[in-house]
């Protein structure tokens, strides 16, 4: 299974994708200045608001509170999951407890925690972690106690059959195994993180990258609007692509081995 | 995996939450957190009986499905067509590719500004940004699902003499099912949480909405209510689809099922 | 009367990622109600051949032409059973549905003709009763005798297979080729069979064409002179089979792999 061709990563360059991206940019920038539209500006001004924009003061005002909440949150929510997940996938009784209370908290929209968030816990920083870090938690949660969960008996039979101990089978076999799975987890849980971050900014908050965004409009200051957007835009990227560089060092085996799969 | 609903046995399930909210009833009746935040349960429910009563939350959940199922519709309409031409023509494929991965990492509720400006804060806007919310992963699921069809399966079918339109809709839409229907229920939490979202930012009704003002306005135990109401909602919808899922899927587990076994 | 329904003429094909052609010069005709196979070690373009036969893939160079139609797509009457028959039945279609569906492409059917005809080949290929189950839930052997049911149903000029029973036990195999000679007695169809398995294709066919090589090239076209009908047993010990075994062997160019150690004192066929 597998992207298509000339979607990801393929070594030639996509010519056409890229002449159509380009076409429509410059369809959007004459369309613009045509017009004259207020909601629409020129794709030209946009980029030069980006610049003007996005330099020490704002990014330090709202593009490094957002990050470190959602850094904050993340972390959290990676820490606790792993182990509770775990926990979970070794221990049937605790799975069978938990997992009710994890099913309806998870079927909670990240939203409707935010009023909880800012009544109970203030105005401050730790309302938007908190809510960034219950929500992206049950995704690592459940795939580290699938991971767990799904590791396959014959390897475990093999290490066992060799002569490792339980506590041996764990660190040579189990965690190994696990991991594949628990890093899909982790990146599910990236990008809920990341949407999470931007709605709390959005509904209950002062700073922040969402925030801005959102003021940008309220101000009617469209350009600044976009430019944060398209910011937005570009540190979800990054921040994916640091994800990716991260998981490609770690299950670098797991990727090799998914590919020669018939 | 809505095991609130349908797994184990009746009482296994329910004991566990049975169980934590009457701890917590315990512990909020002893006042070692502030009761004004977290009142106990039985406050919450009777507020909550009580607006269910003046029509006020009834109101405020069809408008919140409304924007939530029309956006989801609509959704579907444009994404799943739009993801078999994608998996099934390479040349429109390659042409989209640039543009549609410079969209996908810009979270869809980052739209929510932009739909403001252009349709207020009405329900056209809610319904507008679910529905571009919910496209994106029925897109990327359907051609996914598309472009993975089994040659093995498009070849035998070729083979009988099937026109290349007849194994489009007798072969590969089929096989791609199972990636649809996730793709369904992808978009469907998307959508609530974007339509929720939209609400809280410039809303004039909705759960979302409800939550906010009850906030606000200090009413506590009816704020709660609202959350587990939303809670309830997103949980439900999960619920249904998962029912339908099974339902149009029957064959692909019980495929899948064997294929572990075999091994193969 | 022996028309010639298949004719392969000079066909090489090339694919472009490889820098090797798959096929090179290929060519050999069969007549109507023969049974032929094709054996050859694996990666030797047995199966590129017979998807260009059945218009899954052109030819780079050469031309095959099938009832004296030139082949340009899939032909009609030409149906192959592949190898991977678990990933050619649809698994969200019963047996029954499953054997029924290509009928839809055949004239002049009405909807009972079609049932009728499928629960026939069902029978025949011993699936009586499983025609509402789905094909996973069946096993390996039965799964493939669906697809051969299929492949019948449809009353195909030239029946192709691709190593039909390579993904299943040797047990079953063996039921499976008997089965197989069993329906060709009856139907006489014009068979065209690919197998790494050299016993198997003389136990089945009338001739065998030897392929060798990368790019594969036939090198010998064996006439089959043994009785029918065939037996698993008589058939196998008979010596005239060991005399073809042996000599389609050598032509295969059978090596032992040089990590194998040799045996002292023994030299080997090299």
């Amino acid at each position: 299974m597998r992207m298509p061709q000339g979607w990801r990563g393929v070594r030639a360059v996509n010519w056409v994708g890229w002449l159509v991206f380009l076409a429509f940019l410059g369809l959007w920038e004459v369309l613009s200045r045509r017009s004259g539209s207020l909601y629409f500006p020129p794709v030209t001004r946009i980029v030069e608001t980006f610049v003007a924009v996005w330099r020490a003061q704002n990014l330090s005002a709202h593009v490094a509170p957002s990050l470190v909440r959602m850094g904050e949150g993340y972390g959290a929510a990676a820490l606790v999951g792993t182990v509770l997940g775990i926990a979970m996938g070794h221990w049937r009784r605790l799975d069978r407890f938990v997992e009710p209370l994890v099913e309806f908290f998870r079927a909670v929209p990240p939203p409707a925690l935010i009023p909880f968030a800012l009544l109970t816990m203030g105005i401050g920083d730790a309302s938007k972690v908190f809510v960034i870090a219950f929500s992206s938690l049950w995704p690592i949660l459940l795939n580290a106690r699938d991971g767990v969960r799904n590791v396959d008996q014959v390897m475990i039979e093999t290490a066992r059959m060799f002569g490792h101990s339980p506590r041996e089978v764990v660190t040579v076999v189990v965690a190994p195994a696990t991991m594949p799975q628990l890093f899909a987890g982790l990146r599910t849980s990236l990008g809920v993180a990341f949407i999470t971050m931007v709605i709390a900014e959005m509904v209950g908050s002062t700073n922040g990258l969402g925030y801005f965004i959102l003021n940008a409009q309220r101000l009617f200051a469209v350009p600044e609007m976009y430019a944060g957007i398209l910011l937005l835009g570009l540190l979800g990227y990054l921040v994916n692509g640091a994800f990716e560089r991260v998981e490609g060092r770690i299950l670098g085996w797991h990727r090799r081995f998914r590919a020669v799969q018939p | 995996m809505s095991a609130v609903w349908t797994r184990g046995k009746g009482l296994d399930r329910w004991a566990s939450i049975l169980g934590a909210v009457l701890a917590w009833e315990a512990v909020s009746r002893t006042g070692i957190l502030p009761v004004a935040f977290f009142p106990p349960p039985s406050r919450i429910l009777l507020a909550l009986a009580r607006e269910l009563g003046t029509g006020e939350i009834p109101r405020h959940t069809l408008t919140t499905l409304a924007a939530y199922a029309r956006g989801l519709a609509l959704a579907l309409a444009i994404g799943v067509p739009w993801g078999v031409l994608l998996g099934r023509v390479p040349v429109i494929r390659r042409a989209s590719a640039v543009l549609i991965e410079m969209l996908r990492p810009i979270p869809s509720v980052a739209i929510i500004p932009v739909a403001i400006l252009l349709l207020g804060i009405g329900e056209e806007m809610r319904f507008a940004v679910a529905c571009y919310a919910a496209v994106w992963p029925l897109l990327f699921n359907t051609m996914y699902g598309v472009y993975n069809a089994d040659p093995v399966l498009v070849d035998s079918a070729r083979i009988f003499g099937f026109a290349r339109w007849e194994v489009l809709w007798r072969v590969v839409v089929p096989s791609a099912l199972p990636f649809i229907t996730t793709g369904v229920r992808v978009s469907s939490a998307v959508a609530l949480i974007v339509t929720v979202t939209a609400e809280m930012v410039a809303g004039t009704g909705g759960l979302g909405f409800y939550v906010k003002a009850t906030e606000l306005g200090g009413r506590v135990p009816e704020m709660y209510g609202g959350i587990l109401l939303l809670g309830i909602l997103g949980s439900l919808l999960n619920h249904l689809l998962r029912v339908a899922e099974s339902q149009v899927l029957g064959w692909y587990r019980g495929a899948m099922g064997r294929a572990e076994e075999v091994g193969g | 009367m022996s028309r010639i329904v298949l004719e392969v003429v000079d066909v090489s094909k090339e694919f472009s990622e490889r820098q090797r052609a798959a096929l090179q010069g290929v060519s050999f005709s069969v007549t109507e109600g023969e049974f032929v196979a094709i054996v050859g070690p694996s990666g030797c373009g047995k199966s590129t051949l017979l998807k260009c036969v059945c218009g899954l893939l052109t030819p780079s160079q050469g031309e095959i032409r099938v009832e004296g139609r030139r082949v340009t797509g899939p032909p009609p009457g030409v149906v192959l059973v592949f190898q991977e028959y678990n990933r050619s039945l649809f698994p969200w279609l019963t047996v029954i549905q499953n054997v029924m569906l290509p009928l839809r492409k055949r004239k002049g059917l009405t909807p009972l003709d079609r049932e009728g005809l499928a629960l026939r080949m069902l029978a025949a290929v011993g699936l009586d009763g499983f025609g509402n189950h789905y094909p996973w839930e069946l096993s390996g052997g039965m799964q493939q005798r669906v697809a051969i049911a299929r492949a019948l149903a449809f009353q195909p000029r030239i029946l192709l297979m691709d190593e039909p029973f390579g993904s299943v036990d040797a047990l079953t195999r063996m039921e499976l080729e008997d089965l197989l000679l069993n329906l060709w007695t009856r139907f006489r169809f014009t068979t065209l069979l690919v197998t790494h398995d050299v016993d198997e294709a003389i136990y089945l066919a009338d001739r065998v064409l030897v392929f060798s090589g990368s790019p594969g090239r036939v090198v010998d076209d064996v006439p089959v002179d043994l009785p029918r009908p065939r037996d698993q047993i008589t058939t196998r010990s008979a010596a005239a089979f060991a005399a073809l075994r042996s000599r389609i062997f050598r032509e295969i160019g059978s090596r032992r792999p040089d990590w194998v150690a040799t045996p002292p004192g023994e030299g080997g066929p090299r």
